[in-house]
């Protein structure tokens, strides 16, 4: 199955009537911050399970990646004037949440078979799915029927598609696939999963709609060679304003270019790891200087520069004279 | 942490004992840092000696005097803003500008948005330079200043950028080596690119500023194009993982 990267373009995109788009291209976008600036991006209910680990292509950052050659003819193919579609939201349609829901379990819950159409491309399980896991569109729906369950405990995250629950706790479904959330495996290339593109359906879902335009221009949009074009998924929830989300749908495929991810990849079976770069910091200001300094001048120094890191004025000038001196500059205040 | 108005902070007495410091400057007036504190670091057994003026201004002034005792004189100054309309907003291409000043022997002089305030002429005068390097663009330091400048010095250019995140890469490339270093600091907050100047220096890097999250689009092509070891000086909340690792991750190619 095909994965490509989409990113918005880099100025602001048109506005454009509403038009529902016809089912050809889903979008799976990651987005990578929930509430503020922080990175961590842990489910509700599995509060030790980073959906995007840094290093990881889900935190990574594509601004930087080059348009990809083909970018055009991608575009196109999937619909240059479809609008983006948030296919989640709060409340019910046609009787079921709006979204792909997801549940958690820990290590005691226990596994049960899964019967699967598409056995080859499947994990065999089995899989640790409860009786009562939530399915997309509710018990009785007749569409996707994704279920997602992460094992709290291990970071083992399991997704059916086309999912049936028997009498007995086992289950029935199209296909099956399990990630270990703590590491960067890729899936098995050319194997399918419940987003019929190798990638999982859960660590690409956020719970702020506000973010996704920030976290689509930022860590881009991952698309799938199926689906409904420019559709984001996501997972159901209360607290999602429908209206909020619907504004999504002012863009269009034009806002999109196709970027060159391969550097992001390590080889064919594991997405790119990147170190961090080192940090010099403390509790507050002054200790994040003394540790700099520490870092800086491993040889130890004769002089010192000591200047107010509470009020800028006087130590705006002090720098020059620090770095004349093979110098730290020490912090005082307030 | 809450210090003393007189008491020297506790991470400071102790890197200073641990780095095998003699000699303290205290750069600013009695109300950035009392006599209390200098009395401290004397009792401590350091050297001490404060630069300041009567203003920010004229603690720049001498302050740029003692850097060109150390340093010498190139043929430039480097005049940066030390006010801004929007406060607390003054200070980030002052505080980049440090690696600037040394490959140039050039002392940093402050100017207000408008007006070159007579503690900074005089020092002008006295050095009497051939040019003066404006840091930061109209924003910060209106354009009738080059102007005014030219009344003491036969050219005037400006490093800038369309924000302190450019101006700090527009400086950086001033200088003509591609860094082998670049400290990273936060631009939404003053105190942690206060010290990393001086650090930069060190190592024979630069110093770049970005927001928290999202990193800044120009630092990343920054640092693809001198793909430099970088530092981040400041937590999480400062420079925020996803951003340091986006840079460190075009700074690595």
């Amino acid at each position: 199955m095909v994965q490509g990267w989409v990113r918005p373009q880099p100025h602001p995109p048109a506005v454009r009537g509403l038009t529902r788009a016809a089912a050809a291209w889903l979008v799976a976008v990651f987005v990578a911050v929930t509430a503020g600036p922080v990175a961590a991006s842990a489910p509700p209910g599995a509060p030790g399970c980073d959906l995007a680990p840094l290093g990881s292509y889900w935190s990574a950052d594509v601004r930087a990646l080059p348009v990809h050659l083909e970018s055009d003819a991608f575009l196109t193919t999937i619909g240059r004037d479809r609008d983006v579609h948030p296919d989640f939201g709060s409340g019910l349609w046609e009787g079921g949440p709006i979204g792909i829901p997801y549940t958690t379990v820990d290590a005691d819950q226990s596994d049960v078979a899964v019967t699967f159409v598409y056995a080859d491309e499947s994990d065999p399980g089995p899989y640790p799915i409860p009786t009562d896991a939530p399915i997309e569109g509710g018990p009785d729906a007749d569409g996707d029927r994704h279920v997602l369950v992460i094992n709290r405990d291990t970071c083992v995250l399991s997704e059916l598609y086309a999912a049936y629950p028997r009498s007995d706790g086992r289950w029935d479904a199209g296909s099956g696939a399990v990630f270990d959330l703590k590491g960067h495996d890729l899936r098995p290339a050319g194997w399918t999963s419940a987003d019929a593109a190798g990638l999982p359906i859960l660590t690409g879902l956020g719970p702020q709609a506000r973010v996704v335009a920030t976290a689509l221009k930022t860590h881009g949009g991952i698309v799938a060679d199926n689906g409904s074009a420019w559709y984001l998924s996501g997972v159901p929830d209360e607290q999602w304003d429908n209206d909020d989300l619907r504004t999504l749908r002012t863009l269009d495929g034009n806002v999109f270019e196709v970027v060159d991810a391969s550097s992001l990849r390590a080889d064919n079976d594991r997405s790119a790891t990147i170190t961090l770069p080192a940090r010099s910091f403390g509790d507050d200001r002054i200790t994040t200087a003394a540790e700099l300094a520490r870092a800086a001048f491993p040889e130890g120094s004769g002089t010192a520069v000591l200047a107010n890191a509470f009020v800028a004025a006087d130590a705006l000038a002090a720098g020059p004279l620090a770095a004349a001196h093979t110098a730290p500059l020490l912090a005082h205040g307030p | 942490m809450l210090t003393g108005r007189d008491d020297l902070p506790a991470p400071t007495a102790a890197v200073l004992t641990e780095l095998g410091v003699a000699d303290v400057v205290v750069a600013g007036g009695p109300a950035a840092v009392s006599d209390g504190v200098l009395a401290d670091l004397r009792q401590r057994g350091f050297s001490v000696e404060r630069i300041a003026g009567a203003d920010r201004y004229e603690t720049a002034a001498r302050l740029a005097v003692a850097f060109v005792d150390v340093q010498g004189f190139g043929d430039r100054i480097l005049v940066a803003a030390g006010e801004h309309a929007v406060a607390d907003q003054q200070w980030p291409d002052a505080l980049v500008g440090t690696p600037a000043a040394m490959a140039w022997s050039a002392p940093l002089l402050l100017v207000t948005p408008t007006t070159i305030p007579p503690a900074t002429v005089a020092v002008i005068r006295d050095l009497a330079p051939q040019r003066a390097v404006v840091l930061g663009g109209p924003s910060t330091i209106d354009e009738s200043l080059d102007a005014a400048l030219r009344a003491h010095v036969t050219t005037v250019d400006r490093i800038a950028g369309s924000d302190r995140y450019a101006t700090a890469v527009a400086i950086a490339d001033a200088i003509g080596t591609p860094p082998g270093v670049v400290v990273l600091a936060t631009g939404q907050r003053f105190p942690d690119a206060l010290a990393a100047g001086p650090a930069a220096v060190a190592w024979g890097g630069v110093v770049l500023l970005t927001p928290s999250y999202p990193s800044a689009p120009v630092a990343i092509g920054a640092m693809e194009a001198w793909r430099p070891a970088v530092h981040v000086v400041g937590g999480p909340a400062s420079v925020s993982d996803v951003a340091a690792t986006s840079l460190a991750f075009a700074a690595s190619g």
